[in-house]
């Protein structure tokens, strides 16, 4: 049975941050609910107040196509991204890795907000934006933008403050001949969290076919999602072909840190992630060639 | 013959119900000024009871009653009476009930649980079971050799063996010392969870004076329930009623009582009716498929026949006995695997450990069993270079055959299964080898015996409308009975199927039947009924008689319809001669009886010459590939043929075939119950415990080999559980095939598989 808690619903973003302060107590953001509510079933993380944010769907729900990227709204579900053309096509990785979150129902309610503010090292859309050089909008006293690789500080937790709220999160235009790919290795085929996922991007020399820009970023990994730099700059300057991925993916299981836990073993997670980053990276350069 | 009724796929007669949410389950079960149950479950696997403190918990307000062991100092068990209804002073898993609330709400009952003091001294847990096993080990239950148990239960006291079952036929030292060849083979299965969508409920409404209880609950063997509710709580049956309604699934884990006693204890304890429904995580602790262990050594002569077999298992029961004994027994009919072996010699061991309750899961140790020979099957075929569709087919059991009870084969069904599976995943040519991926076929046979002895009984009404209502025990739980049985009545009588009407369980008021568990509704319900429609059947001729003014003899039956010899151009229908006999009002009562034949075993060689009414037989086969690189395993393709005797509705017969395989893919590649060391299940929820989800399924064909089984209804017998075994041996068969590796023990993850494949990476070459 759910432990009981006092559930809050401010109207507006504004609303949402002086609830924030005002509250006694401890409290937590829901969006999705679909990581939430499972947590606090499980007597984990018991606060005070839940404060939803469903009704802040003007502010915080609006998937937005611009010139310099796009703009994706905290509350957008995984669905709405992995039922958009633009991402289908031009953010590959995203989705990929939104369209592998829980099932078809999960993804209905499930948000990326919620996805990346749980900061699970499992998070399925987390590797794909730390390769797509993601930029995540928070707000608070004032509003700034930071780079996504410097949100994750744990299991579980980010550098957001009790009075920050993540509004949105803004992926540039990918620069032409580039393309990405996540790879998920779960042990069924939905309703899984990755038991190590993979995501690549690349950028390659069309006439050469040598790779001017890569990177690589794991999930299930590490203590956090990770970004795995050693490996990507192995593949630039060379040319982009399968012997210098498998390269890529053993420096990628070396900059790993996983752990073993009842879903699967340090030594497991540590051989499949050579097989996933190369396999990601084949299927990155693959849809460049298409 | 050809049947109108039996044989057709008629719609179950649940359906518009169940598809429209108005089918009632225990859960929907709502009773004014009823209250609600919570338990306070040990948090350690082995422990002892130093002081319980509940006053602050009874000075909630809203909260009715507050009960410990010694308020209920009873024991229950049917197989082995070993199990206190509330821990007294010893708490032997983590899950054990401990302390009882009744309470307004279920919120109140929750906030009351928490303010409730308990003082334990923790102890070591007994995990494994070959520890437990030692003489030198402590005991879980030191009073086994006084405890009451059932005659098929064999317990060794002062130790922590609650069963020894034996099976000896021939003389397997004198037959391995002839063979040309001996094989040797070690083999595992896991924990699992059954896994049922309707997590375990119970209603009692009782009363602490009279004496009366009434239960609504989800079992599936309520008059086994009630004989245990009786004998605990020493009050006499008639005055225990239990109900079941719809059953959300159960394959076997609904079994014996669950919280039946704790239910009827907390209502007694306030004389009001009172609601008890776990949480899944509780259902995880409370009822799963115990872990087991195989040792298995076979002689073989140089042409491939059998001529010995020995086996040694454990069984890894938990805390108490439940019906773990009886597993260990029933797998030993079936652990010899389905081929002719003159000589033949079992010992099961069914072991305490401080582990989750250990009960039946389809098939009563026929899962586990069957993955432990049919593996080792394709090992020595492989050792010896045979094709395991050869191996088998060379020593499968045929008609006239003595099998390893005794038991001599009348069934030909086995055969058929076995030809027709391996045709069917061979049709087409498989690409052995595409990229990382290595692909592989295999098979699995399997038979399985039923529960014996045991007894149904049933009641028709016939109505003076001429519609009929079916009073029966046997419980809808899924699986199809009511429609079966409404098949049954409509072909034997002659009415419309959509006019009989099929009732619920009430103790009270439907007649007794054992148990629905063992495959064996279709064959021993269905009997009873057969018997009850003809009871009818046999009054409906003298009435007619009667009514029509002609000798009896002059009457024939004609699907319906009641014919006079003489006057060839004239009928008469049921309605007719059923209302004009009773005038307006009345109804025909028929009876059905129905005790198959059995023999009573050996309690010392396991042998009878009739240990099951009937035997079950049924081969899979399995296609697979496997990612080399991450040890993924894809199951392309599973083909289930079983003899069913006859397929009184084919399509639900299919759907019990693809369900049991389906369900076997969850068994053999994703599902485990971890516990951590001190005993702690960590992994309580369908979160972590993963079920193949729809994603996951696979093309399933489905092959019905009906063989007539002589005294089953219309040639009917069980389909309900054999399904399920087959599919993990095919599987692991099917890697062994594309792999050159066989894996032994499960789950077959793919951290297993990647795993073997690293460390034999030479057998790799040649695939």
């Amino acid at each position: 049975m759910l432990k009981t808690f006092e559930y809050l619903q401010p109207k507006t973003l504004e609303e949402a941050l002086s609830m924030m302060k005002s509250c006694k107590g401890s409290f937590r953001l829901i969006a999705g609910g679909t990581d939430v509510i499972v947590q606090i079933r499980s007597g984990k993380t018991p606060p005070d107040y839940l404060i939803s944010l469903k009704a802040l769907n003007k502010e915080l729900g609006i998937l937005e196509e611009k010139e310099e990227g796009l703009d994706i709204g905290a509350l957008v579900t995984h669905r709405i991204l992995e039922k958009s053309p633009t991402i289908q096509k031009e953010y590959a990785a995203l989705y990929d890795g939104v369209s592998q979150v829980g099932s078809v129902q999960v993804r209905n309610v499930g948000t990326i907000g919620g996805n990346v503010c749980s900061s699970l090292p499992s998070a399925d859309s987390a590797a794909p934006l730390l390769i797509l050089g993601a930029k995540l909008n928070i707000v608070g006293d004032r509003e700034e933008s930071i780079c996504i690789e410097e949100f994750f500080t744990g299991p579980g937790e980010n550098i957001l403050k009790n009075n920050q709220i993540l509004k949105s999160i803004f992926i540039p235009k990918l620069p032409k001949n580039s393309n990405s790919a996540y790879e998920k290795l779960g042990r069924r085929k939905a309703m899984e969290i990755p038991v190590v996922g993979a995501a690549s991007y690349i950028q390659v020399d069309k006439k050469t076919g040598i790779c001017l820009d890569a990177r690589i970023a794991l999930a299930s990994s590490a203590p956090t999602p990770i970004r795995c730099y050693k490996a990507e700059q192995t593949l630039v300057g060379q040319s982009a072909e399968k012997e210098i991925f498998v390269k890529a993916g053993k420096l990628a299981a070396q900059e790993a840190n996983p752990r073993t836990s009842f879903r699967a073993t340090e030594e497991y997670r540590r051989s499949v992630i050579p097989v996933l980053v190369e396999r990601s990276l084949s299927r990155s350069l693959n849809r460049i060639k298409k | 013959m050809a049947y109108r009724v039996v044989g057709r796929s008629v719609a179950r007669n649940d359906v518009i119900d169940k598809v429209t949410g108005r089918a009632k389950y225990a859960p929907d079960v709502v009773i004014p000024h009823m209250l609600h149950g919570k338990i306070l479950f040990s948090p350690y696997a082995s422990a002892r009871i130093i002081n319980i403190d509940t006053s602050l918990a009874k000075s909630l307000l809203g909260v009715r009653a507050v009960i410990t062991g010694k308020d209920v100092p009873y024991t229950y068990g049917s197989v082995i009476k070993d199990r206190p209804i509330f821990a007294q002073d010893v708490v032997r898993y983590q899950g054990e009930p401990i302390v009882g609330i009744v309470a307004d709400s279920e919120v109140i009952a929750e906030e009351a649980l928490n303010l409730i003091k308990i003082e334990y001294e923790e102890k070591e847990p007994i995990l494994d079971p070959f520890e437990a096993m030692k003489a030198d080990s402590s005991l879980l239950h030191a009073d086994l050799g006084s405890y009451q148990h059932n005659k098929i239960t064999y317990p060794e006291a002062e130790t922590n063996i609650c069963s020894h079952y034996k099976l000896r036929k021939g003389n397997v030292d004198d037959a391995f010392e002839k063979s040309d060849y001996i094989f040797e083979g070690e083999f595992s299965s896991q924990m699992i969870q059954h896994a049922f969508i309707e997590p375990i409920v119970a209603v009692a409404d009782a009363d602490n004076v009279t004496k009366r209880i009434t239960i609504w609950s989800t079992a599936c063997n309520p008059f086994v329930i009630r004989k245990e509710l009786s004998s605990a709580f020493n009050i006499p049956m008639g005055k225990i009623r239990m109900i079941v309604n719809n059953v959300g699934g159960s394959f076997g884990g609904k079994a014996y009582s669950k919280i039946e006693p704790h239910v009827a204890a907390l209502s007694l304890a306030c004389s009001a009716p009172v609601r008890l429904a776990l949480t899944r995580e509780e259902v995880f602790n409370l009822i799963v498929r115990g872990p087991g262990h195989f040792k298995i050594k076979t002689g073989l002569m140089k042409d491939g026949t059998i001529v010995a077999r020995k086996i040694e298992t454990v069984w890894d029961t938990g805390a108490y006995a439940e019906c773990g004994p009886v597993i260990a027994r029933n797998s030993g009919h079936t652990a010899a695997g389905p081929y002719r072996i003159p000589n033949v010699k079992i010992d099961a061991y069914c072991v305490y450990t401080n582990k989750n309750i250990a009960g039946a899961f389809r098939g009563y140790g026929v899962q586990e069993a069957t993955w432990a020979v049919e593996s080792h099957m394709d090992d020595i075929a492989r050792e010896m270079d045979i094709d395991p569709y050869d191996l088998r087919k060379k020593n499968i059991l045929h008609y006239g055959d003595e099998g390893a009870t005794g038991q001599i084969v009348e069934g030909t069904g086995l055969e058929q299964c076995l030809d027709a599976a391996w045709e069917a995943v061979n049709r087409k040519e498989i690409k052995r080898k595409s990229g990382s991926k290595l692909m592989g076929r295999g098979m699995a046979c399997v038979h399985k015996a039923t529960l014996a002895p045991s007894v149904s009984s049933a009641i028709i009404k016939l109505s003076e409308d001429g519609t009929a209502t079916l009073l029966t025990s046997t419980t809808e739980q899924g699986q199809g009975a009511t429609t079966v049985m409404a098949q049954i009545i409509a072909e034997e009588l002659g009415l419309p199927y959509e006019e009989i009407y099929v009732s619920g369980t009430d103790t009270d008021y439907t007649p007794y039947d054992t148990t629905t568990t063992a495959s064996r509704s279709t064959f021993s319900m269905g009997n009873a009924v057969l018997l009850a429609a003809r009871d009818i059947k046999e009054q409906l001729m003298i009435i007619a008689a009667e009514y029509i003014g002609v000798d009896k003899d002059e009457l024939t039956f004609e699907f319906g319809k009641i014919k006079v010899s003489s006057q060839p151009e004239k009928s008469y229908t049921i309605k007719e001669i059923v209302s004009k006999y009773y005038g307006l009002n009345g109804t025909l009562i028929g009876r059905g009886l129905y005790r198959p034949d059995s023999v009573p075993e050996d309690s010392e060689t396991g042998q009878s010459t009739k240990i099951t009414p009937f035997w079950m037989y049924g081969t899979q086969a399995a296609e697979v590939e496997i990612d080399i690189e991450t040890g993924e395993i894809n199951v392309l393709k599973l083909v289930a043929a079983h003899d069913m005797g006859s397929a009184i509705n084919p399509m639900n017969c299919r759907q019990q075939l693809e369900g049991a395989a389906l369900q076997g893919i969850g068994n053999t590649l994703y599902e485990e119950i971890k516990l951590n060391d001190k005993g702690i299940t960590v992994n309580p929820n369908f979160h972590d415990y993963k079920i193949p989800t729809a994603m996951d399924s696979v093309e399933i064909e489905s092959i019905l080999i009906e063989s007539q089984q002589k005294d089953g209804p219309y040639g009917a017998k069980g389909v309900g559980e054999p399904a399920l075994a087959p599919t993990g041996p095919a599987i692991r068969n099917a890697i062994l095939d594309a792999l050159n590796i066989g894996l032994n023990h499960l789950p077959l993850t793919q951290e297993k598989i990647l795993a073997a494949i690293e460390e034999n990476k030479e057998k790799l070459e040649g695939c």
